[in-house]
């Protein structure tokens, strides 16, 4: 193989590995961010329905429930007794996470709480609902949240970064 | 007073600019009025006035990490999401907010001072929406540089 040949084939592949390199830290950054978004979103009392919906507020508490809040000691201070926004001691919205896998970033409810119980069962309580329980569906992206992420990478790795000199 | 429309018409005739270059340059003004905000501008790049006491005190701005310091008009950061290309014209491109929607609204409280009263109060308006007359000029350079 002739230098020149030898060469040109170590610049593709210290090309690709770069990209390859980008990508991943690309998608971890982007994960937080879109972990974060859900986070957020959630504790201000809005959940997605569906993937680039909407967003709409989480229904309401039911008086029982309002009553018990205010009995509860360990109330987190990310909520209010009447407030509907998955939060009671506040652990299962803490143990989200965002990891990639396959260029496909998870977001999800990790660990055991301290009463034993699992997050992700938590969360899958919430979202199912139960016959005298509405469903409140938060582990979505909504269609702004989704223009907020494609922001994110477009300003950090994207064409904007190039472009900042203007915006 | 109802909700308006909060839009903005900006002239682009005269600027010989093709159809690519005038949504280039709707995208690079979308993204300096978000990044202008961010910074805590309005959009004659002067200072917003700052949080009140009360919003500062609640739970919404707790629970969305805001800073008191830092007035970027981001709660959950959908309402400057929500900024669009709404129309483009041969000589012109309108960027806004979809007519009747939540953020529309949001904006509209931010831009008159409203904040859901019925009386506009200047003094506490952030208005956000609009480009400079340099801002936009450094934007069309920029755009037919790369021609």
């Amino acid at each position: 193989m002739s230098g020149q040949r030898q060469f040109a084939n170590i610049i593709k592949k210290l090309e690709k590995s770069v990209e390859q390199a980008i990508s991943k830290a690309a998608l971890r950054d982007v994960g937080v961010f879109a972990r974060d978004l859900v986070v957020k979103r959630t504790r201000l009392g809005y959940g997605v329905k569906d993937n680039l919906q909407a967003k709409t507020r989480l229904a309401r508490l039911s008086p029982g429930y309002v009553k018990k809040r205010k009995m509860f000691d360990s109330l987190s201070s990310n909520t209010s007794p009447t407030r509907s926004n998955l939060t009671l001691t506040g652990q299962m919205l803490d143990s989200i996470i965002s990891e990639t896998k396959d260029r496909t970033i998870i977001i999800r409810p990790t660990g055991r709480r301290n009463d034993g119980k699992s997050n992700a069962d938590i969360a899958r309580y919430n979202e199912e609902g139960g016959r005298n329980r509405p469903k409140r569906i938060f582990l979505r992206i909504s269609q702004l949240e989704f223009k907020q992420i494609v922001r994110f990478y477009r300003k950090t790795f994207g064409d904007l970064l190039r472009k900042r000199k203007v915006i | 007073m109802a909700t308006k429309w909060q839009k903005i018409k900006i002239d682009l005739s005269g600027y010989g600019l093709n159809s690519d270059q005038k949504d280039e340059v709707a995208d690079l003004i979308i993204e300096r009025i978000v990044n202008r905000t961010d910074q805590g501008k309005d959009k004659e790049g002067r200072r917003f006035p700052g949080y009140s006491k009360s919003y500062k005190e609640s739970l919404d701005f707790k629970v969305a990490g805001k800073s008191a310091g830092k007035v970027d008009l981001q709660l959950s950061g959908d309402m400057l999401a929500a900024i669009e290309v709404l129309d483009k014209t041969s000589r012109s491109v309108t960027i806004g907010f979809e007519p009747g929607s939540e953020e529309n609204a949001k904006a509209d409280g931010n831009i008159r001072g409203t904040y859901g009263k019925p009386t506009p109060d200047p003094k506490k308006a952030r208005d956000f929406l609009g480009i400079t007359e340099t801002e936009l000029s450094k934007i069309i350079r920029f755009v037919k540089a790369q021609e």
